[in-house]
């Protein structure tokens, strides 16, 4: 009996001895709104078959925040912002099916992306001109009706979340920003001819 | 036979109370923390006193330097780090025994460490930006613990204590709850 007292004693020192309270947390997030910017290239709602349909963000390090300037670059020393969107395309009338495509076919104009369950946009960093960027085409290779949302990592619908890849121990900014061009669900649609 | 354990138990029990008696003669004891030092980098020494009777009273000084807690502090999983602790605490021997035996307390805990928050500067040419400003925190703190204690050789102390307090005055900035766990080793005389 006694053994048992020990050993419980010693089990729950060393349980608690380094247990976490609710101090825990991600302390180093900012969190701002900057409306627009990302952008779908200007298109009407019909493409072509071989047409890329091109997904652009390209913006300064000197933002407004709520009127008042904020360094993006400052706050972060981030050299990419990241953010995601998914395509599919329908199946039938309540089905849609994600197209993916191999990264190779992805014309990757500016900064960088991943392709597979979503797109994953890269933001670059452009210190000549203090921007960052991303231009990147996606193949429509099939006729078809489609559409686009940014909800893939976000409960958003009406908005897309770029969050700085941030230096180790730096500030990750996370920045929730209105998009247009797409309905009260969050979905930009377009068909393929 | 039966006179045979009865002598066996007599003579038990009268080595018990000479050995509750050596230990209870001697009132002063130093301990050191070693489950602390190995888990958590952090020196952690106690003084007791013991009075005649079931109460004891000490203290317990503690100073950290965790690597774990710093690299979690610099990567923002945690807004503070404690560096120090002040433990006065108040025991209660729960056992009759006074080789082995169990206890409670109350405690006492003014500590301190590092906090970071995020603010918002502007640069010399009027542009935001955010950064992190750190700064020292100390607070106050109550708490309860239970333990088990044993001695070898009536003056070598084994001590096991459990124990949590909260936080009272600036919970904005210091941990909520302060622990008070350890395997203690300890010298009595």
């Amino acid at each position: 009996m006694k053994k048992l007292h020990y050993i419980l004693l010693i089990s729950i020192a060393f349980l608690v001895s380094n247990c976490d309270t609710n101090d825990d947390g991600f302390y180093n997030n900012v969190f701002v709104d900057i409306p627009n910017l990302v952008t779908i290239d200007t298109h009407p709602a019909q493409y072509t078959v071989g047409e890329k349909l091109y997904v652009n963000a390209d913006f300064s390090r000197f933002q407004n925040e709520n009127g008042k300037p904020l360094d993006l670059f400052k706050t972060t020393g981030a050299a990419e912002f990241a953010f995601s969107y998914i395509i599919e395309k329908q199946i039938d009338a309540s089905t849609w099916e994600v197209v993916t495509v191999d990264e190779s076919q992805l014309n990757i104009v500016k900064g960088n992306a991943q392709n597979g369950a979503y797109v994953y946009g890269l933001c670059e960093y452009n210190d000549v001109d203090e921007t960052y960027e991303y231009r990147v085409g996606f193949p429509l290779s099939a006729a078809g009706s489609y559409r686009l949302s940014y909800g893939y990592n976000s409960s958003s619908s009406n908005s897309v979340e770029l969050r700085s890849l941030s230096p180790a121990a730096r500030l990750i900014l996370n920045i929730n920003s209105l998009v247009t061009n797409v309905d009260s669900a969050g979905y930009y649609y377009f068909n393929v001819n | 036979m039966k006179k045979l354990l009865g002598l066996l138990l007599l003579f038990s029990l009268a080595s018990q109370a000479q050995q509750n008696s050596i230990i209870a003669g001697k009132k002063n004891e130093f301990r050191v923390d070693i489950l602390s030092a190995i888990v958590s980098t952090k020196a952690s020494l106690s003084y007791e006193r013991f009075f005649d009777g079931d109460f004891s009273t000490g203290f317990n000084v503690n100073f950290s330097n965790s690597n774990k807690l710093n690299d979690d502090f610099d990567n923002g999983y945690r807004n503070n780090v404690p560096k120090f602790e002040f433990n006065p605490y108040v025991r209660y021997a729960l056992s009759k025994s006074k080789a082995r035996y169990y206890f409670a307390e109350v405690f006492g805990s003014y500590n301190g460490g590092d906090y970071k928050e995020i603010i918002r500067l502007t640069d010399e040419n009027g542009i935001g930006y955010y950064t992190t400003q750190k700064s020292k925190y100390t607070d106050f703190a109550l708490g309860g613990s239970l333990g088990y204690k044993m001695y070898f050789k009536d003056a070598i102390a084994l001590e096991f204590i459990v124990g949590f307090g909260s936080n009272l005055t600036n919970k904005a900035k210091s941990p909520d709850v302060i622990s008070r766990v350890g395997i203690n080793l300890g010298y009595r005389f």
